[in-house]
Formats: structure tokens, C-alpha cells, sequence
């Protein structure tokens, strides 16, 4: 059972609630909390006895007010939490440690999530007696208020996958939560708005097609199950009937609108989104991931550093010549003038390169059969060169610059010891290599 | 066990690391030095995987770190250059925690837990709350908690910085012991002399490029290039000098008032007959030894040198 349990747990909410749990803090704010719903509770008291007298059976409204405040107050701490879930194993420098384990990043990320839910759940289940008082007086199901606490769960569980892509976007606390609450700004919009252009494309005729555009709605769940909590019906009762419309349509939102399915889809949808930006967050946090992202990036960089990094045997002008018969002129370019700095700084000029030797006036044997051979790899080389002078900057790896840095090296200290083969060696042997008069070219 | 391919690491345009070649043999008690912001950290992060590297390749084990993650995390015990802790969070629960991260059974993880706070000395510890440990029983905490997996390799950036010198006494034994338990050893540290104490090679980065690298021994005896020996003489100083000019290929350095500094490459046996024929003239000699280049100055050299090196190039 035990180990039933441990695998079913994730750790990191299992950690993170024995932490939470020794927390003054959390206590201090779930009273605090009880304190807010005693004088919510006794204001909504007020207000009602004032409307309707004292008919206790109007109690019942007071459900619909305390569960949709403390939706508001899921909305508000849920990206408080998980702003600084990530952020928070960061500063303690713990993150590195947590990667370095055998938990993938989704765990990871899930575990904050559930954390965020399990800490916000508190506070639901901390109000349950208050609401309480509207079903053992206003005579309500006891299945509605089951059915509360498991909407409430999906809710926080959508709201803490924003949350926590938030925070992955940055270090900043406060600025995770804004930008959490600027998501759902966004996400209503992205909710509502299609509904309405709909209705107004239609001249609010075709309103049937409506429910199909907000199954991912949160509002809308609630809308639906405050409806049905309060009246017994599914909110399809607005809508009418459509199931003797003659268009496909009419048949698949009738069955939209029958009130299970509707928050069964509603509960689907959101588990959905919560996945997904899930996922997205733990691509985000994976160092490794994120270095695939720019894997390409990389891919094109090795490519134009190797043969400068190593000064390859295929010689200096195999490149230029590759390159812009492979349609990277670009990169062909940079190699040349990177090259042509480092023979200037190094005072090595190398044979066989025409630009260079044409340019230090060492006119040399096999430079004229060369030239005639090259004629056309020639005018790309110096098109390139032409085409280089800005790209060079911009550049990560700046092939130029990391060439002036070869003679910075100083030999290693125990050369003999094979075990420590430095980089520069290589270099060194290989431009010898490159000394070989018009040897490379005429091969 | 570890191979590091021209490693580059630049962060915008910023280079971290530059073209960083590396082997490190199983078994090795490997240590880096360098001076802030020389790029250790850095380098150590890509190793672990943590870090992408702009370019360059690292191999583990025989296994490519940035192909292979999950399988290279296996093999790395990793202690980060600040000891993250978590509040309310109490020495045994902590490494209970990383345990069953590992998907150990609580048994065995208990078990464990108890050992490795046994050779850490901190069982007496278990119970205490991990932030309100001193920072040198936390240090060996996470060296406990990095060891939780039993890893091949350990990597430990900085684990003495903010120690006092008996917890670095302790850390040190402490490595030497997980050592000669057969663990190959990667550690980083500002400090030269702190790292000649325990490892078997050093490399030395400074700028983001490994400036040498090799067996500590080969970089002690290349300190010592123009074996220099000081004589310490009591009396008979002029004895002493005559004696030591007619030695062939011996260079006299500097005469003092109560020694002598000679310049002279030759085996033991021959040293000791040369001490034997200075005691038999009379002459009073104290001390008589080797002189090896202090291994701060060492380090100072290098990277001064260094710096020079780097003026030279922007003029
Ligand atoms: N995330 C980052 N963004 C930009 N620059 C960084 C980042 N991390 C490190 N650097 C830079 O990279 C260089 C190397 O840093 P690194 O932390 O590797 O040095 P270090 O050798 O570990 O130094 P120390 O001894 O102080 O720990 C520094 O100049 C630093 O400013
Ligand atoms: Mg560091």
C-alpha cells in the first residue's frame, strides 16, 4: 500500500505539502480566509433577510454567493502560488538539483500544479460549513455541493497550468502573477468573442450554434451549474429545442446542450487546456529541451565553426568554394575574412590563398595555374567578402574574433601528458598543413 | 569518464567559455581553478546537462551528455555552488525526499539515508531542520543528498567556499574518502593549494579557456624549471661557494649571508654526494632543499601572464 501510494503521489506535492503544512504562514492566511467568508457570510445574511423577510428557505441563495466568491478567490491566489513555485526553487537553488533527478520537467511542473490545487482546496473545503447552512436549510442536494468541490478542482487545475506557464516566463513574482491575469483576460476574450460575432453574423437567428464555441469556457461551466444548482435544469433551457432542425447542426448542439454532456465537455476541455500548457511549461524548464529548440541555430553554427575550429585539411579554399554552391554565402564569407584576420595577426601567411598572397605581394609558384582554375570560386569569394562586413558582429560565434584568440593560448604546461590534449595542438599542427603550396588546390 | 569536445558557451555575445577541450580519466580527483567569473560554474552546468552549450560536445561515460540526459543524470552526483534548502524541512526528511525521487523503496531509502548521514558525518543531525544546520553541515549534507544514486561522478562546485578551515579539513577528508571509494571527482575551486591537497590533476581556467591542464606532479615539477636548491649555511658561506663553483653545469643564483641559492639539474644520488662534500669540508649547512614555486604565485603567474597576453592582442 505504501508504495502504492508513493507512486501515485507526486513527490514534489508531497514535499511540498509536509513544507506547507509546518507553515505559519499558510495557517495565519487560512484564517484569515475564514475570517473574510464569517463577514461575507453576514453581510449576504443581511442583504437577504432584508430582501425576502425571514423566509429561511431563502437561504439557499446564500450558496451561489459564498461559491462564487471563493471562485474569485481561487482566481486570485492560484497564480500567486504557482508564480513562485518555479521561481521559489530557483532562488533556494534547489531547481538544478530537482533536474538532476530522474523527475522529468512534466513531473516536475505537475507537482507544482497539484501543490497549487491541494493549497487552494484548503481554503474550499475550509468554507464547506458556511455553505453548508444553504443545504440543510434550503433544502438542496448534497450531489450539488460534491459536484462544486470537483469543478473547483478542474477550475484550480486549468488556473494553476496558467499559473505556472506564467512563472516559467519569468523571475519576477508579481510579474507572473499580472501576466497570469492578463492570460485570462485574453482567454475570455478568446472565449467570447467568437460567440458574438457569430450571433451578429447570423442576426442573432442561429443561436443554437452557440454552446459548440464555449465549451472551454470556465464561465461558462459555472453559468451552467449555478443554473441547473438553482432551477434543477441545464441552462439549455434558454436555448430552447433544436432537435427537430433540419441541418446538421441542430442534432449536435441538442446533445451539446443536454445538461451532463455540456459539463462533461466543459470539465474535458479544460483538462485539456491544463495539459497542454502543462506541457508547454515543462519544455520551457527542460535546459535540454530548450537547447533542442535551438538545435538548428547550433546545427548551422558547428558547421561554419568546424573548419575553423580545427583548420581542416580540405583547406582554405575548399570553403568559399563550397559555400556558395551549397547557398550559404554567408557563412563562406565569414570563414574567409576569419581566416585572412588570422593570417594578418598571426604573420602567417598562407600559400595558396590568393586573396592573401596577392595582398602581402608574395607572388608564388602554381598562383597563376591556380587563378585559372578558380576563376569563378574567386568571384564568390570575394562577393562574399563583400557581402560579410556587418553579419561578422552580430554574430554568437564569431569566427574572426575566435581566431585571434589562437595565439592567445600559451602551451600546455605538461604536453607530454596525452591525457590532456589541448585544442590548440590540433590547430598548430593542421596550419602546417595549410602551408603546403597549391598542394590542397590542385588536388 | 569525462570528455569535453571544444566546448563553447557564449551567453548573447558574451563568450563563457571558450573552446574547452577536456578528458578526465575514471578514477581522477580532478580539480578546476580559476578565478571569478573564469567560467567553472558555467562549464560544470553544461556538463550536467543543465546548461545547453552553443556548441561543442560532451561525453560521459562513453555516452553523449546532451544526446543521452536521462541516462547521464545517472552517473552524476551533483553539488551546486550554493546549498539550496528547503525551510521546514528537517536533515533525515531532506534525503528521504531525493530518495524517493530515485524511486528507491522507504526501506531501503531509510537505510541509506542513515548510512550516508553516518559517512558524513551528521547522523546526530537527522533530526534538526535543514536551514538551521551550519553551513558546513550543510555543505556535506548536499554531498550526502548528491550520492543518494550512488554516481559514478561527483561534481562539486565550490564546496568550500564559506567554510572555516576545519569544516574544509573535513570536506577535503571527506572526498579523499568517497575517492578511494572509487568515485571519479570533478571540484572547482578559486583556491590552488586548497585543490594540491587532495587532487591528482588540475586544470587552470581563467577567461572561459582552460590554460593548462595535466597531473598535478607534472605541474609541480615544471614550477621548479631551473631547479633551483636552497642551501641554508650556518657558517662557512665562502667554504661553501668555492666548493659549489667547481661543480660543472651548477649556476650559484644568489649568495647570501646564511645561504646559498644554486641553480643545478641533477638526480638525488648526485645531491646528496654534493651535501656530503660540502659537511665534510666544514662547512655548517642547515637546510638543503628543493624550491618549488609557491602555487599561488603559480596561479597569479598564469593568469597575469594571461592578462598581458590579452592587452597585447586589443593593441
Ligand atoms: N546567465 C548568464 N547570463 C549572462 N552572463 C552570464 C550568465 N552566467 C554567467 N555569466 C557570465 O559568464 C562568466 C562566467 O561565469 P561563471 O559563473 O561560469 O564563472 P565562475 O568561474 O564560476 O566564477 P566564480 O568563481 O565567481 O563562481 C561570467 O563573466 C559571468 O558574468
Ligand atoms: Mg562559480
Amino acid at each position: 500500500m505504501p508504495s502504492f501510494s508513493r507512486k501515485l503521489i507526486n513527490p514534489i506535492l508531497r514535499k511540498d505539502v509536509k513544507i506547507q503544512a509546518r507553515s505559519m504562514k499558510f495557517a495565519w492566511s487560512l484564517f484569515a480566509y475564514e475570517m473574510v467568508l464569517a463577514v461575507i457570510f453576514a453581510l449576504s445574511m443581511a442583504v437577504i433577510s432584508e430582501v425576502s423577510g425571514s423566509d429561511y428557505k431563502s437561504v439557499v441563495s446564500l450558496f451561489p454567493i459564498i461559491a462564487i466568491a471563493q471562485l474569485g478567490i481561487i482566481a486570485l491566489v492560484v497564480p500567486i502560488v504557482t508564480a513562485s513555485s518555479i521561481s521559489g526553487e530557483r532562488e533556494r537553488q534547489t531547481f538544478d538539483i530537482l533536474l538532476m533527478t530522474p523527475l522529468s520537467p512534466f513531473r516536475i511542473v505537475f507537482g507544482k500544479v497539484t501543490t497549487a490545487v491541494v493549497r487552494v482546496m484548503f481554503f474550499v473545503i475550509g468554507s464547506v460549513p458556511i455553505m453548508a447552512i444553504s443545504f440543510t436549510y434550503g433544502g438542496m442536494s448534497w450531489g450539488v455541493l460534491f459536484l462544486f468541490i470537483l469543478l473547483c478542482i478542474v477550475y484550480a487545475f486549468f488556473l494553476g497550468s496558467i499559473g505556472i506557464f506564467c512563472s516559467t516566463i519569468s523571475r519576477k513574482a508579481i510579474l507572473c502573477v499580472l501576466l497570469a491575469f492578463g492570460f485570462y483576460a485574453v482567454l475570455a476574450v478568446i472565449a467570447i468573442v467568437p460567440n458574438f460575432v457569430f450571433l451578429l453574423a447570423s442576426d442573432f437567428d442561429y443561436v443554437w450554434e452557440m454552446p459548440l464555441f464555449m465549451m472551454t469556457n470556465p464561465v461558462l461551466i459555472f453559468l451552467e451549474f449555478f443554473y441547473w444548482a438553482m432551477t434543477g435544469e441545464g441552462i439549455s433551457a434558454e436555448f430552447g429545442d433544436f432537435s427537430d432542425r433540419m441541418d446538421v447542426m441542430g442534432p449536435v448542439s441538442s446533445f451539446v446542450l443536454q445538461k451532463n454532456v455540456m459539463i462533461i465537455f466543459n470539465i474535458l476541455g479544460l483538462i485539456g487546456i491544463s495539459i497542454l500548457m502543462m506541457k508547454l511549461s515543462a519544455r520551457r524548464i527542460d535546459p535540454v529541451r530548450s537547447s533542442k529548440r535551438q538545435e538548428k541555430r547550433f546545427a548551422k553554427m558547428n558547421a561554419m565553426n568546424q573548419p575553423m575550429q580545427m583548420q581542416m585539411a580540405p583547406g582554405p579554399l575548399m570553403q568559399p568554394m563550397q559555400a556558395p554552391m551549397m547557398g550559404q554565402p554567408l557563412y563562406g564569407g565569414q570563414f574567409v575574412q576569419g581566416q585572412m584576420m588570422n593570417q594578418a595577426m598571426m604573420g602567417q601567411p598562407m600559400q595558396g590563398q590568393m586573396m592573401n598572397s596577392a595582398m602581402m605581394g608574395q607572388p608564388m609558384q602554381g598562383q597563376m595555374m591556380n587563378q585559372a582554375m578558380m576563376g569563378q570560386p574567386m568571384q564568390g569569394q570575394m562577393m562574399n567578402q563583400a557581402m560579410m562586413g556587418q553579419s561578422m558582429q552580430g554574430q554568437m560565434m564569431n569566427p574572426a574574433m575566435m581566431n585571434q584568440q589562437t595565439p592567445e593560448v600559451p602551451t600546455p604546461v605538461a604536453p607530454g601528458d596525452s591525457r590532456f590534449a589541448p585544442p590548440m595542438q590540433e590547430t598548430n599542427a593542421v596550419n602546417e598543413n595549410q602551408t603546403i603550396p597549391g598542394g590542397i588546390i590542385t588536388k | 569518464m569525462l570528455q569535453i569536445n571544444h566546448l563553447f558557451k557564449s551567453y548573447n555575445k558574451f563568450l563563457a567559455v571558450n573552446n574547452l577541450s577536456l578528458h578526465i580519466p575514471e578514477g581522477d580527483f580532478f580539480g578546476f581553478v580559476g578565478p571569478n567569473g573564469a567560467g567553472k560554474t558555467t562549464t560544470i552546468r553544461i556538463v550536467c546537462g543543465l546548461l545547453p552549450a552553443t556548441s561543442g560536445s560532451v561525453y560521459i561515460n562513453g555516452q553523449d551528455a546532451f544526446a543521452n540526459r536521462k541516462t547521464i543524470k545517472r552517473f552524476i552526483g551533483y553539488v551546486p555552488d550554493f546549498f539550496g534548502v528547503y525551510e521546514n524541512f528537517k536533515v533525515k526528511e531532506y534525503l528521504e525526499f531525493y530518495g524517493s525521487l530515485y524511486g528507491l523503496d522507504p526501506v531501503a531509502i531509510k537505510k541509506l539515508s542513515g548510512d550516508l548521514l553516518e559517512l558524513v558525518n551528521l547522523s546526530d543531525k537527522s533530526e534538526d531542520y535543514v536551514d538551521l544546520l551550519s553551513r558546513g553541515m550543510k555543505q556535506r549534507l548536499c554531498v550526502a543528498r548528491a550520492l543518494m544514486h550512488n554516481p559514478k561522478l561527483l561534481v562539486l562546485d565550490e564546496p568550500s567556499s564559506g567554510l572555516d578551515p576545519r569544516a574544509r579539513v573535513e570536506m577535503k577528508e571527506l572526498l579523499l574518502n568517497l575517492n578511494s571509494l572509487g568515485k571519479t571527482i570533478i571540484i572547482s575551486s578559486h583556491i590552488l593549494s586548497e585543490l594540491a591537497e587532495m587532487c591528482t590533476s588540475i586544470g587552470v581556467m581563467d577567461h572561459g579557456q582552460l590554460v593548462t591542464a595535466g597531473l598535478l606532479e607534472d605541474i609541480r615539477k615544471s614550477m621548479n624549471q631551473d631547479h633551483r636548491i636552497q642551501i641554508g649555511i650556518s657558517r662557512g658561506v665562502e667554504k661553501a661557494t668555492e666548493i659549489l663553483k667547481e661543480v660543472p653545469d651548477l649556476k650559484i643564483q644568489s649568495v647570501m649571508e646564511h645561504g646559498i641559492i644554486i641553480s643545478y639539474d641533477a638526480d638525488d644520488e648526485t645531491l646528496n654526494a654534493l651535501l656530503g662534500r660540502l659537511i665534510g669540508a666544514g662547512v655548517m649547512v642547515s637546510e638543503f632543499h628543493k624550491q618549488e614555486e609557491n602555487l599561488e604565485s603559480l596561479f597569479m603567474r598564469i593568469t597575469e601572464e594571461r592578462k598581458g597576453v590579452t592587452n597585447a592582442v586589443i593593441q
